[in-house]
């Protein structure tokens, strides 16, 4: 056959496939939930059956030229579309009225280059969400350690602020006066426990009022008196 | 199996959460799980295997998840059509790059879970972008939930809010999902809506074969409740339904879309929902 012949032979299929378009339509509608991204909406069968319409086309036109045939599945893949998809529209392109045994021939080149680049394109996706997939788990288990050394070091100071309380009740046992007792209490307290400042009162009845006895403040006034509802 | 203010309730699950099991990818993990099942990339050996086991019960969970990802994307498109900029999800799984965000491009969206992986993934996936962020959180805990700094910085208070309660509901009580639904009607603006899928039970004729449905589905990790059309808006009480069909005519889809073998011989079936206040 002449490759004039041939043109005229797949025009005149071409334009008898009036169904092929709403069988597009039909077979991505009925697997759209098993796509990702804007492809699992029906809104995108007209888009669909539209581009593959219009690259069955251009190869039939040119077979040599597979490029629109990579383009539009690439294309499908990155929009989401899975295999299954793909599958059930390669399968309504099989199910085409063919006589001629050469147009035959194209389209089943044409299904087998839409769905190697389809699933050469999705293995890529799957690649890359995977490693973002393990790059979550390594950031997770990063956070996870951290928060251990951050209770582990908490547990620390803690069992040291322990031994130095329990070291400082033993110094405050053998004193005898009160005034080195306070400020043995104050300054021992302060130290142990890394604290701002620290100050002991005594509560009078007589005046209701607390006052200041002892103090880590270095312009501590021992007149400085607060009544209880500030405590 | 016991009744429980007239619903019929599968036994407590003994699932508590825990970190180190969450990290452990020799072990399943329900967002992990259910990404599988819905067609993602993030998942591993021990959750495939999990969610094939899970199907081999309950064969129709993978149309189940599937529809239930597509009526998110399509109601997020078109609640950003009708105007809304800041979307709250909650009980959002295993973050994905078409989930509401994709959809409604220029919107504030937050995202939350109670499952750290997840919540590390969103993390890691929507770091980058100032507009979108995912939060850990517990939707039983609404109150705490919504006074978080991410929420406070995403989701303007005066400002109508579109809140997603997707596979939420099946896992909480009727307690639990009229007291969040209460809460979040009190604490939205007006004019703000939610969005979800009601997945229902018919008249329960034949009751041993419902309590075998239960009984399935938490054998396969999932103990869920179905309540049927009426319970559920019941639940969501005060907020008014805006929209409610079936959600095969919400998403195009052929009407036989959802087979017999589909409802687990207990009239399941799908409704789209969207509430109002």
């Amino acid at each position: 056959m002449s490759d004039k012949l041939k043109q005229q032979e797949i025009t005149i299929w071409l334009n008898s496939q009036d169904d092929l378009s709403s069988n597009l339509k039909s077979a991505f509608i009925d697997h759209a939930i098993d796509n990702r991204g804007v492809l699992t909406s029906t809104r995108k069968a007209d888009d669909v059956a539209s581009a593959l319409c219009s690259a069955l086309e251009k190869f039939l036109d040119d077979p040599t030229d597979l490029i629109v045939v990579s383009a539009v599945a690439m294309q499908f893949a990155e929009q989401g579309m899975s295999m299954i998809t793909g599958q059930a529209l390669m399968m309504v392109l099989g199910q085409t009225a063919v006589s001629d045994s050469g147009i035959m021939g194209l389209i089943n080149q044409f299904q087998l280059a839409f769905l190697q680049n389809l699933a050469s394109a999705r293995e890529l996706n799957h690649h890359r969400v995977q490693e973002r997939s393990q790059m979550a788990l390594q950031r997770a288990l990063h956070t996870q350690l951290e928060q251990q050394i951050l209770l582990h070091d908490n547990e620390k100071q803690r069992n040291e602020h322990l031994n130095q309380i329990l070291q400082l009740n033993t110094r405050l046992n053998q004193l005898n006066n009160e005034e080195s007792l306070l400020e043995e209490a104050v300054y021992g307290i302060y130290r142990s426990l890394s604290l701002t400042e620290v100050s002991i009162y005594g509560y009078s009845e007589t005046t209701s009022q607390w006052t200041k006895k002892e103090s880590t403040l270095s312009n501590f006034d021992d007149s400085q008196k607060i009544t209880p509802s500030l405590l | 199996m016991f009744e429980q203010n007239g619903y019929i309730m599968p036994k407590p699950s003994p699932t508590t959460p825990n970190t180190s099991v969450f990290l452990d990818t020799s072990l399943p993990n329900t967002a992990r799980i259910f990404d599988y099942l819905a067609g993602g990339n993030a998942n591993f050996q021990a959750d495939r295997q999990a969610a094939e086991a899970m199907l081999k019960l309950l064969p129709s969970l993978r149309k189940w998840v599937r529809l239930r990802r597509a009526f998110i994307q399509e109601a997020a498109y078109r609640l950003y059509e009708e105007g809304f900029r800041q979307f709250l999800d909650l009980g959002s799984g295993m973050p994905a790059d078409d989930q509401i965000h994709a959809f409604a491009p220029e919107a504030r969206v937050l995202y939350s879970d109670i499952n750290p992986v997840a919540v590390s993934y969103g993390n890691s996936l929507f770091g980058d972008l100032d507009h979108v962020d995912y939060i850990r959180g517990n939707a039983t805990e609404i109150e705490e939930l919504v006074s978080s700094s991410a929420v406070k910085k995403l989701i303007y208070p005066n400002e109508k809010v579109a809140i997603g309660l997707n596979g939420l509901v099946l896992f909480l009580t009727p307690e639990e999902n009229k007291n969040l639904a209460q809460y979040l009607y009190n604490w939205a603006s007006d004019n703000s809506k939610l969005f979800l899928v009601f997945q229902t039970h018919g008249a329960i004729q034949n009751m041993a074969a419902y309590e075998t449905f239960l009984e399935i589905a938490s054998s396969a990790f999932l103990p869920i409740r179905l309540y049927t059309l009426e319970e559920n808006l019941d639940m969501m009480h005060p907020w008014k339904p805006s929209l409610l069909e079936p959600i095969t005519t919400f998403l195009g889809l052929p009407e036989d879309f959802i087979k017999k073998e589909d409802r687990e011989g207990i009239e399941m079936a799908f409704y789209a929902v969207i509430l109002e206040k």
